[in-house]
């Protein structure tokens, strides 16, 4: 796939730096946790319209991998998602394969923008992908099965239906995000939007812009303090005491299966690696507990509604001071 | 021609501020007719021309699909060739295709799921994906979205889709013509003589849009602040700011962004003036731009005075800004050209009681238990499961595909299109309700029992089957005639407003007859036409039988003579008419009055119908 476009024509691909997002702390934790620590398995990202809930998965993949993340949009056809043949060649007589975004996405992020969208079908074929980690494909005359890996991202407006738990259980976190209330940070949001429109109209004119020039400086400061990070994580501790607050909170917060504590430990371990501690300690584990745990509690699969509220926090403050 | 953006009407200046700045590409107008549109269309293309260069220009109808919007393949005429190549969609143009498009929709609220679906995707996307049939592309959206709808219609389209359309623009209320001029010149005029030509701009207007393009003034502190003070959404707040900071692009005199573009940005769009709080500390005056004296003279104009309102038409800030912006409009930044009633709300879609779908753009559930759907509107084509309803062309065109592979396959050296079991695809359809669910409440009748409680089996009856539901309201307290009843229909049980509309008070009167009537009238509709009928229905009939109100007085309006019985024996005549219709399921519920306890007897008996007792509210319910 071609590399972000870094043209000034009115038709180039631009995104916001990722060091550039104001706010949205817990979005963009959920992000750096996931990249540092790919066996999380990724994040779901649950939000109104206009919290930069897309612009923050783009901008993230923009920093760390230099491109966009694969994208699987709600327009995909199942041959685009598992692979098919090339059209083109068949039709010259030539059969020639063509690998689908689950096969391209390997070892990379995979983001579902409205996954809640998603056809059923396409659905269904992620699951199995995701399961077992085979993308068998058996149609039109193929038969190859490969071992494949990706980091799924999802972003969703819950106004538009819920996922089904298989799927949402597949996405390690879930990260909840509203629009910010406190009227200075607004204003800082909208200031910040409108220096990347005079930013951009500066591209488009043919002049430089320290904003953007700024921002991407920072951002490869970020993309290398998080490549640390991600090099250090086997070393840090992670001792027998925190595998049982883990296991301790997943039963505290009645959550579904194994994958809770699973995705707390590795979450707490990433967040101790992008701080440089050597040790994971309880603070680590009881950040990144809600979320790990939140979209996996009893609760939230019968009724599909989400919620996390200071009622939650408490319990959570409770368990860990311990 | 247009002579200048000052004397422009206000959509006209919000196109013209639309087209200054992508974050505000995509404008809905709200009640504007046909013509109106068009006419603005033309205006719209003419000052993107300036603004974007060439523009190419689409309109996005109700019948489109998601290959007509993506891209698909078309057979090609070349015997030597491939025998289909791909042709993109119109909003998906190849790379290095020169120029905007502009993508105007006639009727929003028409749109099918998968176009409304693509919309999602575009609207507003820094960046848009097509994953379809081995062809990929990955593109910045480059279009300006121009789409009508009523303000009525939004309460059943997504919130989410609508969202995206930043820009909301009501067209001016008042005519400024001639009434009767205009008639008589429209009846002299060629019918199809719609102005859809590029309408010209003017030397002066090309100019001041030009002029516009270069300047980049900076948003005030003050003004950013205001912004705020309106307290809307994200999105909202920012097409606000945007839409202020583009007219102090079209102000000539603006070196920044004031609180005055910001109040004439908001009562464009029909946004009530806030009233903001005063700052912790007082707002130094802003600094007067050097080059800006004209501006200085504007703020201290009368407000009645007619150079003031065309500074203000054009968000001319004035120096010394305050920090009320109720002020501020007071003083001098009055919209000259269409005052901005109440009922202009740029977003209805917030208080309208909402008759949309729960989820209203998923695609329908495939149901494994039950049979696929052979009726319905044509969403698109799937592989085919079995040899019902087949999609003959998408099935050729993906034989199409193999052709050149299979023909080496072939021994006599012709090039016939094989076809295989695998080419085979079937139509994907909308699913359209097999069932129907007929609720006639009478709401005169409900005191005391528990109703709901016994309607709760058909209502999970519906949302089970998927069913339309129809509720015939019989003498709830909202209607708007008292002397007949209503017909409310609702796509499926989980649009909110079947829970409002079932929670209704009672009214004064009983027009049970003409409930009976309209229940008839609606078994017919729903089971016997169109291609797309149920194929059984089940009215839930909920009535002590006392009708109060002769057929006659009900479709009349008005009760011309004394009623005694003829309420009830009307409803008696209507409900053995009903009995007569096949394919119906009637299930009567008694309330059990106390009064009167042979009524809703009597009234089973002559819709055919075993009459169902509803428990009666205990008194301790009853003093709750």
């Amino acid at each position: 796939m071609d590399k972000v476009d870094k043209s000034l024509g009115a038709d180039a691909i631009h995104i916001l730096p990722y060091s550039r997002i104001v706010g949205q702390e817990q979005l963009k934790l959920a992000l750096e946790l996931s990249y540092v620590a790919p066996h999380i398995g990724g994040a779901l990202i649950v939000g109104q319209r206009g919290t930069a809930k897309s612009t923050a998965v783009r901008a993230f993949a923009l920093m760390v991998y230099g491109d966009l993340p694969v994208t699987l949009p709600i327009n995909a056809t199942e041959d685009r998602v598992i692979g098919g043949w090339d059209i083109d060649a068949l039709m010259r007589g030539q059969a020639r394969p063509q690998p689908g975004l689950l096969e391209e996405a390997d070892g990379r992020v995979l983001y579902i923008d409205e996954v809640n969208l998603l056809d059923d079908h396409i659905i269904n074929l992620i699951l199995d992908v995701t399961s077992t980690g085979v993308l068998s494909k058996q149609r039109e005359g193929l038969a190859a099965n490969k071992q494949v890996a990706f980091t799924l991202v999802g972003t969703m407006n819950p106004e538009e239906g819920s996922l089904r738990p298989q799927l949402l259980d597949r996405f390690g976190l879930l990260v909840g995000v509203s629009a910010e209330k406190d009227p200075e940070k607004r204003s800082q949001i909208l200031r910040t939007v409108l220096e990347f429109d005079k930013a951009l109209h500066a591209v488009r004119s043919k002049q430089n812009s320290e904003f953007l020039s700024q921002g991407m400086a920072k951002d490869r400061e970020l993309r290398e303090s998080l490549q640390r990070a991600r090099d250090s994580l086997d070393a840090v501790v992670f001792s027998k005491d925190m595998a049982a607050l883990c296991i301790a909170l997943a039963a505290e917060f009645e959550v579904e299966g194994h994958r809770g504590d699973y995705v707390t430990a590795s979450a707490a371990r990433a967040l101790a690696a992008i701080e440089g501690s050597k040790a994971v300690t309880a603070q680590h584990v009881r950040q990144v507990a809600p979320l790990a745990l939140s979209h996996r509690r009893r609760e939230f699969l019968a009724s599909g509604q989400w919620f996390w509220s200071a009622k939650e926090e408490a319990r959570l403050d409770k368990h860990v001071s311990r | 021609m247009m002579e200048s953006l000052a004397s422009a009407d206000p959509i006209t200046r919000g196109l013209a501020a639309a087209a200054l700045t992508k974050g505000l590409s995509a404008v809905l107008l709200f009640d504007v007719t046909a013509e109106q549109f068009a006419s603005f269309v033309a205006t719209a293309r003419s000052i993107l021309e300036v603004t974007a260069g060439p523009v190419r220009q689409v309109t996005v109808g109700a019948s489109e699909s998601e290959d007509m919007l993506w891209g698909r393949y078309e057979p090609t005429n070349n015997a030597e060739g491939p025998p289909l190549l791909w042709r993109p969609g119109p909003l998906n143009a190849p790379a290095g295709t020169e120029g905007l498009v502009l993508a105007c929709i006639p009727d929003l609220s028409q749109l099918s799921l998968p176009v409304t679906r693509s919309l999602v995707m575009l609207l507003g996307a820094d960046v848009a994906h097509v994953e379809r049939y081995g062809q990929r592309a990955r593109f910045a959206p480059h279009i300006f979205w121009l789409a009508a709808c009523s303000s009525a219609a939004t309460a059943r389209l997504s919130v989410h889709m609508l969202d995206r359309f930043v820009l909301r623009l009501h067209p001016p209320r008042l005519r400024q013509v001639d009434a009767v001029a205009e008639l008589l010149l429209a009846l002299r005029a060629e019918p199809q003589r719609i102005p859809n030509a590029p309408q010209t701009l003017s030397p002066k207007v090309e100019h001041e849009l030009q002029q516009a393009k270069t300047r980049w003034p900076e948003f005030t502190e003050e003004g950013a602040r205001s912004v705020i003070a309106h307290q809307l959404s994200a999105p909202r707040e920012l097409a606000l700011a945007r839409l202020a900071h583009a007219f102090g692009r079209l102000d000539p005199d603006a070196t920044q962004v004031l609180v005055s573009h910001v109040t004439t940005a908001a009562r464009s769009i029909g946004l009530k003036p806030v009233t903001e709080q005063p700052a912790p500390e007082p707002a130094p005056p802003e600094p007067q731009a050097p080059d800006a004296p004209s501006s200085q003279k504007k703020s201290n104009d009368s407000p009645a005075a007619p150079a003031v309102a065309a500074a203000a038409s054009t968000g001319s800030p004035s120096v010394g800004t305050t920090p009320s912006i109720e002020a501020r409009v007071s003083e001098n930044v009055a919209l000259p050209a269409a005052p901005i009633a109440a009922a202009s709300h740029p977003y209805p879609e917030d208080t309208l009681p909402s008759e949309r779908d729960a989820s209203p753009l998923r695609l329908p559930f495939h149901r494994a238990a039950r049979e696929r759907t052979l009726r319905g509107v044509i969403l698109g084509s799937e592989p085919a499961r079995d040899l019902r309803d087949l999609a003959l062309v998408s099935t050729l065109f993906e034989a199409a595909k193999f052709r050149a592979v299979r023909e080496q396959l072939s021994k006599d050296g012709e090039r016939p299109l094989f076809l295989a079991p695998v080419d085979l695809r079937s139509y994907r359809r909308a699913p359209s309700p097999e069932q129907a669910l007929v609720l006639l409440l009478d709401y005169t009748s409900l005191d005391g029992c528990q109703w709901l409680e016994a309607l709760l089996p058909h209502l999970k009856w519906a949302y089970v089957e998927r069913a339309t539901v129809c509720l015939i309201q019989v003498g709830a307290a909202a209607a708007r005639h008292s002397l007949r009843a209503e017909r409310r229909v609702f796509a499926s049980v989980l649009v909110p407003a079947l829970a409002e509309a079932l929670e209704l008070g009672a009214g004064q009167a009983t027009p049970l007859a003409h409930g009976l009537e309209l229940a008839r009238q609606t078994l017919q509709h729903v089971l016997q036409h169109g291609r797309h009928s149920a194929q059984r229905a089940r009215l839930v009939v909920v009535s002590d039988g006392r009708g109060n109100v002769p057929l006659a007085a009900s479709m009349a309006g008005e009760i011309t003579g004394p009623v005694s019985r003829g309420g009830v024996m009307d409803a008696l005549r209507s409900a053995e008419r009903l009995r007569a219709i096949d394919r119906r399921e009637i299930v009567f519920l008694n309330p059990e009055p106390r009064a009167y306890p042979e009524l809703p007897l009597t009234l089973a008996r002559a819709l055919g119908a075993e009459p169902r007792p509803i428990a009666r509210l205990t008194q301790r319910k009853v003093a709750l």
